[in-house]
């Protein structure tokens, strides 16, 4: 084309002649520019649908329906859990319920077995039993040995005896100056020598006897004719007095079990 | 003239961009056409060079304008079925397609660096002509006896 260039002198000759190369150019050119087209329309729409993959809102929807279906599930599981936990309190409540029911009734056994035995101060209505050795009692003893007009351990016994047969249901026997030492089904009343000791404790007279229980009964059985009362008082002063409201306490001696056991 | 290739590239563009679908987008198919466009480019400015340093051949041109595009496509193709590729899943990448786009982008800033080079020698070359024509008459005289 232009033939006053200078450049390219020492170049070997072109190799093509006149102006093809334009015409080969266009259409290499041409051609070029399709497939330029035609690649960015393909990388277009694929960009477009990768696009869309990410966002479809078919994709949405199942990712909703498997949130929901998770959803029911888990929540299905946990109305399980939640029903187990119920169940569960509910026996916890129970047994709760059931041992504090049957503690309370344990301990109401315990408290009647322990009055029963002894070992709870008692109080109540009652009849009261006082002997006292005869002002003119022999000191030196008869020819026999046996010193009438004094109150003796079996004496004690004996109206011990007869209030328990008339039902009392706790005895206490007080010395002079002493405590009231109650009487239970292991308490022996006997004398070494000139003492009385009742529960291993001596007691002096005069003597108090205590019962709580039936009042009218006791004091009739002890009055009864040719009873207690009649028989003693011949020997010495003895008085029967009912009282409305006594306080024995409790047996200061319980044995142990050594040898009996449980059957 | 140069004007005609130039025009020819908008009108094969705008033909294809503008009325026809091209082809089936297919992300795999796209691939390989990218290669190609690659080396289409390639070609095309390595034409120009050659034309500007009066090397240009139209057989080579043309011969080489398929040549690159399809050997470049089916050297990727061969390089995914021979399994260079690196990473894992939706990540992996062709290898051949890496060397493919390193070599043909090399060539072609190679190309485009010796093609401005050269335009502006030629710009030169010229001004210088015009301006010792305006000067020197006598060399003028000269010029136009050689």
């Amino acid at each position: 084309m232009n033939s006053s260039i200078p450049a390219g002198t020492n170049l070997p000759p072109r190799a093509s002649s006149g102006g093809t190369w334009v015409l080969s150019l266009t259409g290499i050119c041409f051609l070029f520019g399709m497939l330029l087209a035609m690649q960015i329309r393909a990388q277009q729409k694929v960009s477009a649908r990768r696009d869309s993959d990410r966002s479809t809102p078919m994709l949405a929807q199942n990712e909703i329906l498997s949130l929901r279906k998770r959803l029911a599930r888990e929540s299905a599981g946990r109305a399980a859990m939640q029903a187990k936990l119920n169940k569960v309190q509910q026996d916890l409540a129970l047994a709760a319920t059931g041992s504090l029911s049957q503690k309370t009734k344990l301990q109401a056994q315990m408290q009647d077995l322990q009055m029963l035995a002894g070992l709870t101060p008692v109080r109540g209505s009652g009849v009261v039993v006082t002997m006292t050795d005869h002002p003119k009692a022999a000191k030196g003893g008869g020819s026999d040995g046996f010193l009438y007009g004094i109150v003796h351990d079996f004496d004690i016994l004996q109206v011990v005896n007869e209030l328990r047969a008339a039902g009392a249901e706790a005895i206490a026997v007080q010395g002079a100056g002493g405590e009231p030492i109650r009487v239970t089904g292991f308490s022996p009343i006997r004398c070494v020598g000139p003492v009385i000791y009742v529960d291993g404790e001596g007691v002096a007279p005069p003597f108090r006897v205590e019962a709580v229980g039936n009042a009218d009964r006791m004091a009739a059985a002890l009055r009864m004719p040719d009873g207690i009362v009649d028989k003693f008082s011949v020997l010495f002063p003895i008085k029967v007095r009912e009282a409305d409201d006594l306080k024995l306490p409790a047996s200061e001696s319980a044995p142990k079990m050594r040898v009996a056991k449980a059957n | 003239m140069i004007f005609l290739p130039i025009l020819a590239l908008a009108g094969g563009f705008a033909l294809f961009y503008f009325s026809g679908r091209g082809f089936e987008a297919d992300e795999v198919f796209a691939r390989y056409t990218a290669i190609a466009v690659l080396a289409g480019l390639d070609t095309v400015l390595g034409g120009l060079r050659a034309r500007l340093s009066n090397q240009f051949d139209d057989v080579i041109f043309v011969t080489g304008f398929f040549a690159n595009a399809l050997l470049a496509s089916g050297l990727v193709l061969l390089g995914e079925k021979l399994g260079l590729e690196t990473g894992f899943g939706d990540e992996r990448v062709s290898a051949m397609m890496i060397a493919a786009v390193v070599v043909f982008g090399s060539r072609i800033f190679n190309n485009l660096a010796a093609l401005r080079r050269m335009l502006i020698e030629r710009w030169r070359a010229r001004k210088n002509l015009r301006e010792s024509r305006k000067s020197t008459p006598e060399f003028r005289e000269d010029l136009r006896g050689a």
